[in-house]
């Protein structure tokens, strides 16, 4: 490529002023813009080289419980430790009394790409604190 | 090029230059802004296939050394200041997308890398071609007097390529395209593609727009017709497909859905092309 214009002529004469060259400014923005296109290719290619085909793996946990004056807000973040993205992740909750489930909740994550986390919030009406608490990723589909 | 720096004749090539790299900012701002405040676009950033990211940045660079020859920032000389100009607006393009995408709150701490990487590149793009374009559209200097030659065959179905890629980006990757490819039938697939490339001719060579052509006397009609609306629509066609492909549109889909959703893309694509006088 910086090869191409080598048969032209070399400076531009000050007799063609419409035709501007090149400043040294311009060059070192140049450079910076050129740097960081080969960079963002490089790192794609290696990402999809690096990276094999994995499905989503989805961890979840729960951040906090607070009350609300909509409910009891069970805050949970979910994470992505795969290798695909997954949409519209179902997260569901239950609270559950000696064995017997007294309580369900659902939200739904509109995406969680790989290697990234979100947050989200499920709301039930009773204390979580004075039942048992499970949480769980019900399912995900592909973007 | 050192003994340059000190002349009082650089420091208002410096002057213009920074005033040039304004422009650029505002024209990839006006022209991504739809881009960054769509949706798709943020999730394509990361979950579309790295390597057709990749694949749509390196090419997105020769495109607009391409479209810097025909406008660009500045009048160029030689091939070597065409580059430098494609590298500064991919520069000028990024930084409006980063400093935009945080501003929005679409840049958020727990992204991986590769979201927040594939969210810039993504609207990089777009936004490099108005970078490169506000010279053209918003430049202070009048059109005459930097009017380059006319451009060869091959330039004017570049830029009718081009003009292709500038209209159907701001809308391939929406899920509308697709849906509107399944609710046509096929005689409106058909219908559709007929009246793309009736718009095209019309826009070039028969309303007489700034910048269109006027038909020359001796070439017959149908020549026109043939060498450069037909040619210029299979390109129209050529980038819908690769638009769709890019953002994985087409992954899945039987032939006839894709051919009905390039030509769907195609009608505003035909509309770019035909324009691309005007616009670039």
């Amino acid at each position: 490529m910086s090869r191409s214009d080598a048969g032209e002529p070399q400076e531009t004469s000050p007799s063609q002023p419409a035709l501007e060259s090149t400043s040294p400014l311009e060059w070192v923005i140049a450079a910076i813009g050129g740097l960081l296109v080969v960079a963002a290719i490089a790192y794609m290619v290696v990402f999809a080289i690096a990276e094999p085909e994995r499905p989503p793996a989805v961890t979840l946990s729960v951040t906090s419980v607070t009350t609300t004056p909509g409910g009891y807000l069970v805050s949970f973040r979910v994470a992505n430790a795969g290798g695909a993205t997954a949409a519209a992740l179902q997260v569901s909750g239950e609270l559950r009394e000696g064995g017997a489930v007294v309580e369900t909740s659902a939200v739904t994550i509109d995406y969680l790409p790989q290697q990234s986390e979100r947050e989200g919030g499920l709301v039930f009406t009773r204390d979580p604190e004075d039942l048992t608490l499970s949480l769980r990723v019900e399912g995900y589909s592909e973007p | 090029m050192s003994t340059a720096i000190a002349s009082p004749r650089a420091f208002k090539a410096d002057a213009a230059f920074l005033r040039g790299l304004g422009r650029a900012f505002a024209g990839a701002l006006i022209f991504a802004l739809p881009m960054l405040m769509t949706m798709e676009m943020w999730q394509l950033g990361f979950y579309m296939d790295p390597l057709r990211l990749a694949l749509l940045l390196a090419l997105t660079v020769p495109t607009l050394v391409g479209l810097s020859r025909f406008g660009g920032l500045r009048p160029t000389a030689r091939l070597r200041d065409d580059v430098a100009d494609a590298l500064v607006v991919l520069l000028v393009a990024a930084l409006a997308a980063a400093v935009t995408l945080y501003i929005f709150g679409i840049l958020t701490p727990g992204m991986s890398a590769r979201e927040i990487i594939g969210k810039i590149v993504l609207q990089t793009v777009p936004g490099s071609f108005g970078a490169m374009l506000a010279r053209s559209q918003l430049g202070g200097e009048p059109e005459g007097e930097r009017e380059k030659d006319p451009p060869t065959y091959w330039g004017e179905l570049f830029l009718m390529g081009a003009g292709a890629l500038f209209l159907s980006f701001n809308m391939a990757p929406t899920e509308e395209m697709v849906l509107i490819a399944y609710k046509m039938s096929a005689w409106q697939s058909a219908a559709l593609a007929l009246v793309s490339l009736g718009l095209m001719h019309a826009f070039v060579y028969t309303l007489n727009f700034r910048g269109g052509s006027a038909r020359p006397d001796h070439i017959p009609a149908w020549s026109l017709f043939a060498r450069f609306t037909l040619v210029g629509y299979a390109i129209v066609l050529g980038v819908s497909l690769f638009s769709l492909w890019v953002f994985g549109r087409t992954d899945g889909d039987s032939l006839k859905e894709i051919l009905s959703a390039s030509i769907v893309l195609g009608f505003p694509g035909a509309i770019g092309a035909a324009s691309a006088r005007l616009l670039l």
